[in-house]
This record gives structure tokens, sequence and C-alpha cells, in this order.
């Protein structure tokens, strides 16, 4: 399901990974709709795998909709490392 | 018998919940049971993120309807009571005053009677003999009392009174005032837009004018209202944690969603959009003007409201002299099969306002699925039952 090297991205709220996974359809991105990795156990039980080379694509399209995941992992040998976490400020979503 | 009432559509209680509904909600009904099967956001099995992404299909097409730029601030609720419940308990605190009207459902009055018992202060504005509140008096008791919040509804459900929420609207959020709209006889009939018309809260039942299934409605919270959830439980996210997400809609939806009517709902309003609301509404005003022509004119019948289609809902409410409305109501129903409310239609204060107290009216709500023909079959009934009885 997740490689070494992939990404995952998690929403904290299954609306929000509703949103990018149409957002991303229409813009016709590489990505997987998967169960969170349950060592990521803050997630809503969704998650969008992305492999290394459509992360930044994938990226800038959920960025232009406001659509920031809560948090990025890296899946590396030894486990997930968190890369990126984006404030519920910037990610629009806050209430 | 005037006419064989089987082959008429002699509904005329569509205030209370529309009937019938367009043939694609049944069907979207029927289908949802019998094929998506799992439970929204609730496993990572295509059943449950079929099921996601449907949930996730309904509350867009609620969020266009109404306006609303990010549909994560509408919660599905079983009613618009509910909506109205989570909106009041969610967000008034001891110390919170609240203005409102004497012409609220009870979903309105009866919750707020219960949170005057916790500190909540409430203050009514007296409407008019047809229901209007004048908006200059809500700004003044406004001005003197500076509420938290004023909660309205857009039309009566006893006179389908209308009150001018575009204008008290902008003015409210002007004055730092939130405002929360009981849209239950408006919504799929009037033109909502929370962003001009400055509506912070929005509750609305799904199964009358937006012509979905009952035990659906919603209320839309507007970006930065953190209110406390009415129910406690499971919301697929966050499970590691004791207590409930930040993150509407999840926030305010504990337990499984009610997919089946929501996916009913999403059809109605998809027939509603199809067909326009503009178009809906000059068919339903046609229909109400043409029960004012008939009855206006009957010597002993009182017609309550302000008798102009353009400055009402869907609802027309009378009397006759000397009758109790409860008899009338029931030699419609067992004389001519004609669906009709009579009594108190759960807004007491509003039979004060109108001078109805406390036998209250006989109320008539035409639907959009309501013709000419129906209605001259009701007012032949009506005429009857005003000479016989």
């Amino acid at each position: 399901m997740v490689s070494n090297g992939d990404f995952v991205a998690l929403f904290h709220s299954i609306h929000r990974v509703m949103q990018a996974e149409k957002v991303l359809k229409q813009a016709s991105a590489a990505f997987l709709l998967i169960p969170a990795p349950r060592e990521l156990s803050s997630a809503c039980g969704l998650a969008i795998r992305l492999k290394a080379e459509d992360k930044d694509t994938v990226g800038e399209i959920l960025q232009n909709e406001n659509l920031l995941p809560a948090e990025l992992f890296l899946k590396e040998p030894e486990g997930y490392c968190l890369v990126e976490r984006t404030s519920p400020d910037d990610a629009g979503s806050h209430d | 018998m005037i006419d064989d009432a089987s082959i008429m559509n002699s509904y005329f209680d569509n205030a209370a919940t529309s009937h019938p509904k367009p043939e694609a909600v049944y069907q979207a009904v029927d289908r949802t049971l019998r094929e998506a099967g799992g439970s929204p956001g609730r496993g990572g099995h295509r059943a449950a993120m079929d099921a996601a992404r449907q949930l996730f299909e309904v509350r867009e097409a609620v969020a266009g309807l109404f306006k609303i730029s990010d549909s994560s601030r509408v919660v599905f609720t079983g009613s618009a009571t509910e909506a109205l419940n989570i909106a009041l308990f969610g967000l008034l605190r001891p110390g919170d005053r609240v203005v409102t009207s004497t012409m609220e459902h009870n979903a309105v009055t009866r919750p707020l009677r219960a949170l005057q018992q916790r500190g909540v202060e409430v203050v009514k504005i007296t409407a008019d003999r047809r229901g209007f509140i004048h908006p200059t008096d809500l700004k003044q008791a406004c001005c003197r009392l500076r509420p938290r919040m004023v909660v309205l509804t857009h039309c009566s459900n006893v006179t389908g009174t209308r009150q001018a929420i575009e204008e008290i609207g902008p003015w409210c959020r002007q004055s730092g005032i939130l405002l929360l709209v009981d849209a239950a006889q408006s919504a799929g009939l009037l033109d909502i837009d929370v962003e001009s018309m400055a509506i912070d809260l929005l509750a609305a039942p799904g199964h009358k004018s937006l012509l979905g299934p009952p035990g659906t409605g919603f209320l839309y919270l507007r970006e930065g209202l953190h209110a406390q959830p009415l129910i406690y439980g499971g919301t697929g996210s966050g499970s590691e944690s004791d207590r409930p997400p930040d993150e509407l809609p999840e926030r305010l939806e504990s337990g499984t969603a009610n997919l089946p009517g929501l996916a009913g709902l999403k059809a109605g309003i998809e027939f509603v959009r199809r067909r326009s609301l503009a178009a809906i509404r000059t068919h339903e005003q046609n229909l109400l003007q043409q029960l004012i022509d008939g009855l206006k004119e009957l010597p002993g019948l009182h017609l309550y409201g302000p008798l102009n289609p353009s400055l009402q809902g869907s609802v027309l409410s009378f009397t006759l002299e000397g009758q109790d409305p409860s008899a009338v109501g029931f030699f419609l129903d067992r004389d001519f099969q004609i669906s009709a409310r009579a009594g108190l239609h759960c807004a007491p204060d509003a039979h004060r306002t109108i001078g109805t107290f406390p036998h209250g009216t006989v109320r008539l709500s035409p639907g959009g699925f309501n013709t000419a023909r129906d209605v001259d079959y009701l007012l032949t009934a009506i005429k009857t039952l005003a000479t016989k009885i």
C-alpha cells in the first residue's frame, strides 16, 4: 500500500479528504486514496498516498484550492517521518 | 363528494412535510439503501469510501443552493429542529442575550425557554397582526439590548409572513450580532444567499420545499463559529481521542449518517434546481392567490397574514366564525379527503400575535405538485363547509 519513499497526506477530516480527492481527480493527478496507516493514528481514517515524483504537482493543486493536508509524512524504512504540518489557518479549515 | 379526490392531489399540508416527492427522490433512497452499503467515513473499504463520496456530493449540493462557499460548514441533522438546537445550545452561554420574535415556531421558542432557565436572557419582538417584524423595531431593540444573537424565522409557518432577512442580516453583521435564520418554510422556495443576506447560521429541513425525505435537515455555520456538539460519539476521525474533533462537519455529526435519506435530499435539490426556484415560486404564488381570491369574500371566513403571495411563503391560515378549526379540519378530511392542518401549528406565540390563540386556525399549504384544479376542489369544499356547518 505504501512503499519506502512514498508520501502520505492526512487531513484530519473525511470531508477534506473527499474535497481533495475531487480536486485531484479533476486535475487528473496521480494519487491513491488509502485507509490511514495504523501508525498515523491521529488521522481521520482515510489518507492520500503520493509517489515522490507526484508530490510537488499534487501539493500545488491542493495549495491552489486551499486544501493542504494537515500533515504530510514520508515513509522510510524505519517508519513514518513528519515532513510538513499545515497550521489550521493556512489550511483554511479552522472553525 | 364533489369530485373523486383519488385522482387529485388533495394534500395541502406541505408546510408540515411536502408530499408527494419527485420520482427521483424515491429512486435515490431505494438505490442508496440497496447499493451503497457502507457507512461514510467508517472504514477504508470501497463501500465506505463510496458512501463518503456520496455524502460529500450531498453537502456540495446543499452548499451550492445556498451560496455557501465552503461545504464543510454544512452539518447534516435529522431535522431543522435539531439544527436549531445545535445552533442555540451549541453557541449560547449563561449571560448571553437573544432577541427573537413572537412569530417563532416551538423549535425556536422551546430551546430558548430551556436556555432562559440556564441564564440566557430572551427578548421577543412583537410582530404586527399580519405577522411582520418591523426591521426598525428589531434594530431599536438590538441597539438597546446589545444581544449576542438574533433568531428569526424566515417565513412564518402559521401565516407565511416573510421577514426582511436581506435587510436585517447585513445590519446585524455590521453591529456584531450573530443571526440565526430558521428557514423551515423558505428553503427550496425563496432565494437564500448566506453571503449577501449575511446569515451566520441557517437551519433548514430537507423534507419540506427541498423535497427530500423526512429525517433530513442541516445547519450552516459561518466560518469561525465553533459550536459545542449536542450529540457526542463516533465520527470516524481522531478516534484515539475521547473528545470530539474540532473540524466541521465531523465535530457536529456524531453517529452514522442517514445516507439513503440524504441521497434523497440531493435528488430533491436537483429537482428544485432543474425546475428553478423562480418557477416553483411563481407556481405556488399563483395557487396562493387563487386561494385568497376564492376565500376572501366568503361570509364568516377570516383570513390571516399578509394576503399577498409576494410577501409570504406558501401558507395561508383561516378560521370560520363560530367553528372550531379542528372540526373544520376534520370535515375537510372526512368528507373531502383533503389534508389540511388545524390548531396551533406548534407556534402559540404566533397565534397570540394574530389573535387566534388558543383555538388556532386551519392552515392550507399548497406545494409544487398541487394544481389550480386541486385548489378549485379545495375552494369548493371549504365553501360547502362554510354554508353547511
